[in-house]
């Protein structure tokens, strides 16, 4: 198992729904805390390690923005694994003066979007209880991010944004399933108040959602002694 | 006093599972079984016997592990808990490409299932620690069987551990590394264990007390039986009220057969 010392650095996750501005803010605020900080990249975008691109890969080949195969379950696991090789990595690693880890997506995202795809795919399941399910199993085998900043927009804009990332109209169907994603987040983030922090940057400009994170970090390391170590799985 | 709900019969085939470590026979002693069988179930082939030429998700997945390995013939590429979960959604894949044939009444065979992800990953989590891998096997188990119904019966085929490893290096034509040869046989022992662990579920065939012969007796008889008293199954992700994953039928309040 994965099984950080006391002196880890602050894991800080940074999530919401496509087209947020995620990416931006993490990279942002991992290139203003220079050595102090470590970027964990999206799952999507780890071209240079063999497993994780190789599972990529396998997920897209449908071409889905959702990596839907039509084998959600399939797919759940797969990406628990890669969150998981993303801490057997780190754990492999000297982390000698890094305050904080800032991870653009992790367990959260695995569960919030795979319980949307699994009962959309199995009406009459509650999505609640499904992204619950994967979280406890998230929480038991790779921990969770000590800290969750869950930045949150208006949906319509962010679903233009991601179509225009992806250079394609999203669908109804898509439409309706990031709005979906964006509930659940809203419901996991209630909870578990004292992990998640809600950013609202619907009206703020890229620069600002990064100002905005990277002030939400500063605070987060200022506080740290105060913080609880999220991340250690149970056994 | 609390009413105990009865599980449903159902019309779906038998799941069946053979494990055991690689050298035992496993293959080579179902194969005879099937042979002397009037109705044959579905044969799941193990990862070991399978091509890279497949085009569908489980052998992309496969080939993922494959190629992080670089060759290791344990599919070790450094992070064995990743691996572990990489290889629990392969054996969730292959449950998905066999679950119409299940649903229409035909028996799976599966050649190695969970339980041998489970074993081998937690002997390469705690290799020098018994009691540690006994309790994560059981584990990977416990989260497998929350994504994946178990199957109805596992049958572990398990000899002397060094009898296997000969027969393995005859078989592959190889000579296993020490380190090798030390994972096999710890595998081999936590087998047992894990077995002993689910009395219900596992059948024992011990090549060390019977012949070949008898052994492929017991495997054909214990496959053949698997079938009595099938109840229905749900996903165990969408919780115990959940339809039958095979035959459709709702499981709320289910009581006896009809």
């Amino acid at each position: 198992m994965i099984k950080p010392t006391g002196a880890d650095p602050l894991w800080v996750s940074v999530e919401g729904i496509n087209g947020v501005g995620k990416t931006s803010a993490a990279h942002g605020t991992a290139a203003l805390l220079g050595t102090r900080g470590v970027l964990l990249d999206e799952l999507t975008d780890q071209v240079n390690d063999v497993l994780l691109s190789r599972v990529i890969a396998a997920l897209s080949s449908a071409g889905d923005p959702f990596l839907r195969t039509g084998h959600p379950v399939v797919e759940t696991l797969a990406l628990l694994a890669l969150q998981v090789r993303k801490s057997e990595r780190l754990a492999g690693q000297s982390l000698a003066g890094v305050d904080v880890i800032i991870e653009d997506r992790g367990v959260d995202s695995v569960a919030v979007y795979q319980a949307a795809v699994l009962c959309s795919e199995h009406p009459g399941t509650r999505p609640e209880q499904v992204a619950r399910h994967i979280l406890a199993d998230a929480r038991r085998w790779r921990g969770v991010p000590d800290k969750t900043l869950l930045l949150t927009g208006d949906p319509e804009v962010c679903i233009q944004r991601f179509g225009a990332r992806i250079q394609r109209p999203l669908a109804a169907e898509h439409a309706h399933l990031i709005s979906e994603i964006d509930r659940l987040y809203r419901v996991l983030a209630e909870d578990d108040p004292d992990r998640y922090m809600i950013l609202d940057v619907a009206d703020l400009s890229p620069q600002e959602s990064v100002d905005v994170v990277r002030q939400s970090v500063t605070r987060l390391l200022e506080r740290r002694p105060h913080i609880p170590a999220m991340r250690r799985p149970s056994a | 006093m609390t009413a105990i709900p009865e599980l449903r019969r159902c019309t779906r085939g038998a799941l069946t599972s053979v494990e055991g470590v690689t050298g035992v026979g496993k293959t080579y002693l179902t194969r005879h079984a099937i042979d002397l069988m009037d109705t044959k179930p579905l044969l799941l082939e193990e990862f070991s016997a399978r091509t890279d030429t497949q085009p569908d998700l489980g052998a992309a997945l496969l080939r993922a592990l494959r190629e992080a390995s670089a060759g290791d013939p344990f599919l070790r590429g450094g992070t064995p808990l990743a691996e572990a979960l990489v290889l629990l959604a392969i054996k969730r894949h292959d449950l998905d490409c066999v679950i119409p044939e299940l649903a229409g009444g035909r028996p799976v065979l599966e050649g190695r299932g969970v339980d041998s992800t489970a074993v081998c990953q937690a002997v390469l989590l705690h290799p020098d620690d018994p009691d540690a891998a006994l309790v994560t096997a059981t584990a990977l188990l416990s989260l497998a069987a929350s994504y994946r119904s178990l199957p109805d019966r596992t049958i572990l085929v398990t000899d002397d551990p060094h009898r296997a490893i000969t027969r393995a290096q005859r078989r592959d034509r190889c000579v296993f590394t020490a380190e090798q040869a030390t994972f096999m046989r710890s595998v081999c022992a936590l087998f047992e264990q894990v077995a002993a662990t689910d009395p219900a579920r596992y059948r024992v065939v011990d090549r060390r007390t019977l012949g070949e012969h008898h052994a492929t007796q017991l495997i054909g008889s214990l496959i053949q039986n698997t079938d009595a008293g099938l109840t229905c199954v749900s996903e165990p992700w969408q919780g115990p009220e959940a339809a039958c994953m095979y035959c459709g039928r709702p499981q709320h309040r289910a009581l006896t057969s009809d």
